[in-house]
């Protein structure tokens, strides 16, 4: 069967999420809702308890970055072989989830985990305005 | 003793061509490597699966943690799906939605989003 086009269909609200066709089951819809809803609240907690960054002190902080994320095409080595990502343009909402993730073990690539351990919140929050969409981004 | 300077391989007139078309080969595969999938079909699965939260063109994240995924690396993407399926990468929302993505999913919907116009770029120092 093919599934309807999500194309024109609202999908600003939390709620409009348990909706999605890939959903199996009632409860499936629910949880995924009730996971969606909790991890907004917590993003929007963390926004707020985010300190503040600016993109001049990131600019200062960013020597760990440069080697890997500052080369165009660059792979990584260690310990699979893939382009390393671009973060220039991503949101320093996404940045600083990323590398919290990376500190707290979810995220497990050795060399992320080593450095964004060594990196404070303020830290985290300087990267991130410094390489977030805003500064600098093409957008 | 060699007295003549002979190459050390002689190689035949008709041995020739195969060495240059393998030396196109071995060039043309670093660059080829990853660029499996199909983009069409992945543009499908986008629109079902991955488009709610990220927008059909990877482009439109709905929550500002979400990332861009438009214009990203394809292996790159395809590491991180992965990784969520296998459980390597741990994150409430994307282990369900990796779970059910088969191999050539992965292929197919990573290839349309990495061939998307983007704000992603490098910042070289």
């Amino acid at each position: 069967m093919r599934r309807p086009s999500r194309q024109g269909s609202p999908i600003h609200t939390p709620s409009s999420q348990s909706f999605r066709p890939t959903l199996r089951t009632a409860a499936g819809a629910a949880l995924l809702a009730a996971v969606m809803t909790a991890s907004m609240v917590t993003g929007a907690a963390w926004a707020q308890s985010a300190p503040a960054g600016t993109a001049a002190a990131g600019q200062k902080k960013n020597s760990m970055c440069v080697g890997c994320h500052g080369i165009p095409d660059y792979h990584t080595a260690y310990p699979v072989v893939y382009h390393v990502p671009l973060i220039a343009g991503q949101s320093p909402q996404y940045i600083i989830s990323a590398l919290r993730a990376y500190k707290a073990g979810d995220r497990t690539h050795p060399s992320m985990r080593g450095i964004a351990g060594q990196l404070s919140d303020q830290d985290m929050a300087d990267l991130a305005a410094y390489y977030g969409r805003q500064e600098g981004g093409a957008k | 003793m060699r007295t003549a300077k002979k190459p050390l391989v002689q190689m035949s007139a008709s041995m020739k061509p195969f060495f240059a078309l393998s030396l196109v080969a071995a060039l043309a595969l670093p660059a080829t490597a990853f660029a499996k999938g199909d983009a069409a079909k992945g543009h499908e699965k986008a629109k079902q699966v991955c488009g709610a939260c990220h927008g059909e063109n990877g482009d439109k994240p709905l929550q500002p943690e979400y990332p861009m995924l438009a214009g990203q690396h394809q292996d790159y993407l395809m590491k991180a799906l992965k990784d969520y399926k296998s459980g390597a990468r741990k994150n409430a929302i994307m282990g369900g939605q990796a779970a059910p993505l088969s191999e050539k999913d992965i292929e197919d919907v990573t290839k349309w989003f990495s061939e998307q116009k983007t704000s992603l770029h490098v910042i070289e120092k």
